[in-house]
């Protein structure tokens, strides 16, 4: 089963924080307090799209071919994925500047 | 296709189609639309128009097609600019809003047979009798009546139903291009989207008050 990382916390919503990384082969623990890289904290369909953005080279043109997508939605949702990274990096830089 | 965007295509096709692709799509719609509209007397003046029983040549048809979706494309790119951080494209704008006047060849095609303009002849006609009967005047051009029978009269009804639904799918169509291609949304896009049409439909009517109706005195 491919299980999701949890990137939100069901109680307040607030953004997780990775407590704890093991190795699977010789189970060695390090313990600390780390915070998920900014991609892992966008949704799986945008994260697919990054993906599908990096593998057309960067081309919209090549992408709204690709997915059979309009050039203008294609656009509007990089255009709003860009506007979501900087509301996440904000907030992150708030969370750091409060520690 | 799946069935989600089967459906969207009846109200939102800019998802999946913009560009020169809507362009073309879009003028030949137009083309045949003026067509079907100078057969069938229907005619589309303005950015949200339709009159019925209206008698002009395809050239007028065309030209006054044409010129209402330009005039509508001149105002909300501007607007759209203005509004929107996205980097707006004049073809997407131009594409989506000539292939959102589909639903016009529709209309001209409603008015096949006659019956909604002979409806509208009639109707016409009985009122300006009892404007006449009410206030003498020396009317220009006074309409006949033309005979119709009860079955003809309850499908003329109908179609002009259907010709008014049209407009509403026509005015659908136009707001989702117009957020679709300025990525523009909620509030920002419908009030927006309301002002530009308003202008739009008053600067079309001016228009085609002023280039189309001296067109047709001048080839009377």
């Amino acid at each position: 089963m491919n299980k999701k990382i949890p990137i939100q916390c069901p109680s307040c919503s607030g953004q997780l924080q990775v407590r704890s990384l093991e190795c699977p082969a010789c189970h060695t623990r390090v313990e600390g307090l780390f915070s998920l890289p900014l991609l892992t904290s966008l949704s799986e369909e945008d994260q697919l799209f990054i993906i599908e953005f990096v593998k057309n080279s960067g081309s919209l043109k090549e992408m709204s071919k690709h997915l059979k997508l309009s050039y203008p939605s294609i656009r509007n949702r990089l255009d709003d994925l860009i506007a979501h990274i900087h509301k996440l990096q904000r907030e992150q830089k708030n969370e750091l500047a409060k520690r | 296709m799946n069935w989600r965007r089967d459906k969207a295509i009846w109200y939102n096709p800019f998802e999946y189609l913009a560009g020169y692709k809507a362009l073309l799509i879009g003028l030949g719609l137009m083309v045949l639309a003026s067509l079907a509209g100078t057969l069938t007397q229907i005619w589309f003046p303005g950015a949200l128009d339709l009159k019925v029983a209206y008698e002009g040549s395809y050239g007028v048809h065309l030209v006054t097609s044409v010129l209402s979706w330009l005039i509508v494309v001149a105002v909300l790119y501007p607007l759209a600019r203005g509004l929107s951080s996205s980097k707006i494209r004049l073809v997407d704008m131009a594409g989506t809003l000539a292939l959102a006047r589909a639903p016009q060849l529709v209309a001209g095609l409603s008015g096949i047979g006659g019956l909604s303009s002979k409806a509208v002849n009639n109707w016409l006609y009985h009122i300006t009798e009892e404007l006449q009967g009410a206030i003498p005047m020396d009317l220009p051009g006074r309409l006949s009546p033309v005979e119709m029978q009860g079955w003809e009269w309850f499908l003329a009804i109908n179609l002009l139903g259907l010709q008014l639904l049209t407009i509403v799918w026509m005015t659908a169509l136009m707001y989702h291009a117009y957020r679709v291609s300025a990525n523009l949304k909620g509030t920002r896009a419908g009030v927006s989207f309301v002002v530009g049409m308003l202008i739009a439909e008053a600067l079309s009517v001016f228009a085609i008050l002023r280039l189309i109706v001296p067109l047709l005195q001048a080839g009377s």
